[in-house]
Order: structure tokens, then sequence, then C-alpha cells
């Protein structure tokens, strides 16, 4: 029997205490241990995983196996939060896209008929402008704001007057031609008779030929050219510019062209009928003729030579007449 | 028979439902810095209130998945929650009596604890250090939603644990 053991116990039991001591104290210190070996399982693996990478992938397979579907199921209502919200930003991205699109699409449409009527106004008072005139005549320009005309009268109303400059028997020339003479002159407006009109009297002259005579008002879109001799030489499509005659219009402001010339045998004259260049319906802007008083000429020291020079303000005026007659 | 087991098992299952949720919570990574650990919240609140539903075996398993699901190191969140659990367990009697408000702010410090705990391991580990809102981000995140989480942990104890045991 070894020494310090008690005589009535045997090594068996000895042996057996000790293990249900030692049992005892795993019972009591059970919850320490646990975890003392599960940080030690924790702490091996973390340093094997940085000193030699252990194949962890069935691990990861494991556990991303379990938590795939766990994951899908809990992620479906984010899922699901996240597409509506996209749908509903891009329903929303796109409403305010269509409405700011309709709103640029009617503001370009209503720009674009503007543009387009400062475009055609601007190509109208261009052509207006580029005409020619007679340098003794000033311009004025006007708008045609009214249209006066009935089963007897051709007129229309300018939106200028007196107060401008009009006087009247002033010439009223479109881009295109001639459209009539101031009748009247009030102090902000001014009613313009018509080439149209069954009173208009233009005295004009054949621009190919030079022959004479006078366009008189129909009431009718044609106008009759008056007093022109049966042995004139006229054809279709012969231009037709105001002569100068009597002072009112300049000379050679396009008047028309003719489209009918017939000689009857009977009488003096041929009947020739002229269709106006411009379109008194469509003209919306007109240049209007006044003639100006003639200056005193101003003398001034020039050198003999060119004192000799004739002013040339009639050639320079038919020039201008025939640029305006298309030449 | 089958009631009785899932109920003994309820404080675990809530472990696992609030590991998934944390990784679903937030899954941008941007606000990856702010993810509240809410596996910490409710191994806390079952480790006080009911230790023996509650073991370290859950901790190790909740911590490993952790750490498998947001590609860390492996054992790190197992190790550091074990640690925490501990320190639970030794405070445990007085944290009992502390107020229910207080509470957030134990946890806050555990977490930041259970951080730099981390923090000190990867250095040691040589992994690059992690930055300091790093740190701070998750127990300040966590700290808000404590008392959300922490009133729903209350009502499944009270309705579905403690009813049923």
């Amino acid at each position: 029997m070894p020494s310090g053991v008690h005589p009535g116990f045997t090594q068996g039991d000895h042996h057996h205490g000790m293990l249900s001591a030692l049992l005892h104290l795993l019972q009591q210190n059970r919850r320490q241990i646990t975890a003392g070996f599960l940080m030690l399982c924790a702490l091996t693996l973390m340093l094997a995983s940085r000193a030699a990478p252990p194949n962890l992938s069935t691990l990861y397979v494991v556990t991303l196996d379990l938590f795939g579907p766990v994951q899908r199921v809990l992620g479906s209502p984010l899922e699901f939060y996240r597409s509506a919200r996209a749908r509903y930003d891009e329903i929303r991205r796109v409403d305010q896209d269509n409405r700011a699109l309709k709103a640029s699409l009617a503001s370009q449409s209503s720009d674009r008929v503007r543009m387009m009527e400062l475009l055609k106004e601007n190509r109208r008072l261009r052509t207006l402008l580029g005409i020619p005139t007679d340098p003794s005549y000033r311009m004025l320009a006007a708008r045609i704001v009214g249209n006066s005309s009935s089963s007897f009268s051709r007129a229309f109303t300018l939106h200028i007057g007196s107060r401008h400059g009009v006087i009247s028997d002033a010439a009223v020339v479109a881009a295109d031609g001639l459209i009539g003479r101031v009748a009247h002159v009030g102090n902000n407006s001014t009613l313009a008779l018509s080439i149209h009109d069954l009173n208009s009297r233009i005295p004009v002259m054949t621009q190919r030929t030079r022959i004479r005579g006078i366009a008189s008002g129909t009431n009718t879109p044609v106008l009759h050219m008056a007093f022109v001799p049966k042995e004139a030489d006229i054809m279709y499509g012969d231009r037709v510019i105001t002569s100068g005659a009597g002072g009112v219009f300049p000379k050679g402001i396009m008047v028309g062209r003719v489209i009918e010339a017939q000689s009857h045998d009977a009488g003096l004259f041929q009947k020739v009928v002229i269709r106006p260049e411009a379109d008194a319906d469509r003209v919306e802007e007109a240049r209007l003729l006044i003639r100006q008083p003639l200056k005193a000429p101003v003398k001034r020291p020039t050198a003999p030579a060119e004192r000799q020079t004739p002013p040339a303000p009639l050639a320079a005026s038919d020039a201008s007449a025939s640029q305006a007659a298309g030449e | 028979m089958l009631a009785a087991l899932l109920i003994s098992w309820i404080p675990a299952l809530t472990v696992w439902l609030a590991l998934a949720i944390q990784e679903l919570a937030l899954p941008w990574q941007t606000w990856s810095f702010f993810r509240p650990d809410l596996v910490m919240i409710a191994l806390f609140y079952w480790r006080l209130f009911r230790p023996d539903r509650c073991g370290f075996g859950v901790a190790f398993s909740a911590g490993l998945v952790l750490d498998l699901l947001s590609g860390g190191l492996p054992g790190l969140n197992a190790l550091t929650k074990i640690g925490t659990l501990l320190l639970v367990d030794a405070y445990g009697q007085r944290l009992r009596t502390v107020d229910f408000v207080l509470l957030p702010l134990v946890l806050i410090v555990l977490l930041l604890l259970e951080s730099l705990i981390q923090w000190g391991l990867l250095g040691l580990l040589s992994v690059p250090t992690p930055h300091w809102p790093m740190i701070l981000g998750k127990p300040a995140a966590t700290a808000l939603l404590t008392p959300l989480v922490a009133a729903m942990l209350i009502h499944i104890h009270r309705n579905w644990l403690e009813a049923r045991d």
C-alpha cells in the first residue's frame, strides 16, 4: 500500500476519486473551459490562416450554402424595395424629362414660328432695302396695318403718317415693285391707294422698247396699259416700269409684266394687260418714296477740272431705276 | 415536442437571424463603417438575461460565420465575441441591475473594447490596421439601434420564451 493512502481505500478507489474530482472541476468550470477552448480554436484558425492559409473552401461553401437562401429570403423585401424605388425613380425621371421636353418643344415651336416670322420679315426688309432708288427721293419704311379694299376701291393703311414725314402722292413700293401711292395722310397713319384701284393711274413704259402708257387699275388682279399705239412693239412678258412722267413716281420702279397685248382693227391703241409684280395682298412692309425738295448747290473750292464735271443725278437715277427693274 | 425544441433554440435563432439581417441591412459598401453589430446586441441580451440559452458555441459559430460572410480574418470575430461574452458573464450580476436605458452605453463600451481587441490582433498579425472611423462607426451605429433591437428581443423573450418555458 502506498504511503499517504487511507487504509480503507484501494488504489482504484483513489484513481476514481481523482477522476471524479477532475470531472467535478471540469463541471464547475465548464463555461470557462468551453470558452477557452473555443477561443483557442479561433486563435488557431486565425494564426493558421495567416501563416499558411488553410483550405477553407469547404467551410466557405457550407456557410454560403447555409446562408445563401436565408439571405435571399431576407433580401427579397429589400430587393423588391430597391427595384421598386429604382422603377419609381426611373418613372419620375422619365416624367420629368417628358415634361421638360414638352415644355421645350412647345417653347421651341413658338420660338420657331417667331424665328420664321423674323426671318421672313428680315428677308423682306433686306429686299426692300436693297432696291436702289432715285437719290432725289428719300425713303420711309412703313408697315401695312390694314386693308381697306372693297368692291370698288383698293386701298391699304400704313402705320406712319405726317408726323413721320409722309406726304401725299408718295409712291408706295414693295420689294417686288410698286403697289400704290399715298392718298390721304393722317398724323400717325396713312391711306394708300393701290395700283389696282379704279382711280389709280400710273405713267409707265415698257422696259425693253420704252413704249409709254398709263397703267390704270381695274379693281381686278390685273392692270390695263392705256394709250399704247397699235404699232408699238410689245411682247408677252415685257417688263413695265414707271416712266417718271408727271413727277409723282420716280422713274424705273417695277410695276409688272405684260400678259396680254391685243391689237384690234378699229381704234388707235392696243389693249395691253399687265399683271403687277407685287402681290399687294401678301405685302406686309413697304417703302414710301418721298420726293425731297431740291437743294441749292453747295459752293466749295474745287479744282477747275472737277468743276467742269457735270452732276449726274439723272444718270444715277437711271442706273438705279434699271437695277430696280432687275436689269 | 418540436415546439419545445424550437423554443429552446429561440435565442440562438435570433442570433442567426441578427447575423443574416446584419449582412443584409446595409449592403452598401460606402456605409460599411456604420454597419451595426446586431449579433452583438443579441448575444449581449441573451447572455445577460438567459445565459442558459446562449452559450459560447453560439457566439463562436456566429462570429466565425460573420468572418466567413464578411470575408474577414477567420476566427477574429469568433474570438472577440467569446471574449465579450466572458466579460458579460463576469459582470452579469451587476449589469442585470443596471437600468435598461444605460445598457446601450455598456454595449458601446463592450463594442469599443471588441473593436480595439480586433484592431490589436490585426496589428499583431500584420494585417493593415483599420482607421478610427472603422472602429468608432460600428459601436455608434449599434448603440443607436440597440433600443429597437432590444425591444424586439424583450418581446420575443417575454412572449415566446418565458410564456412557454
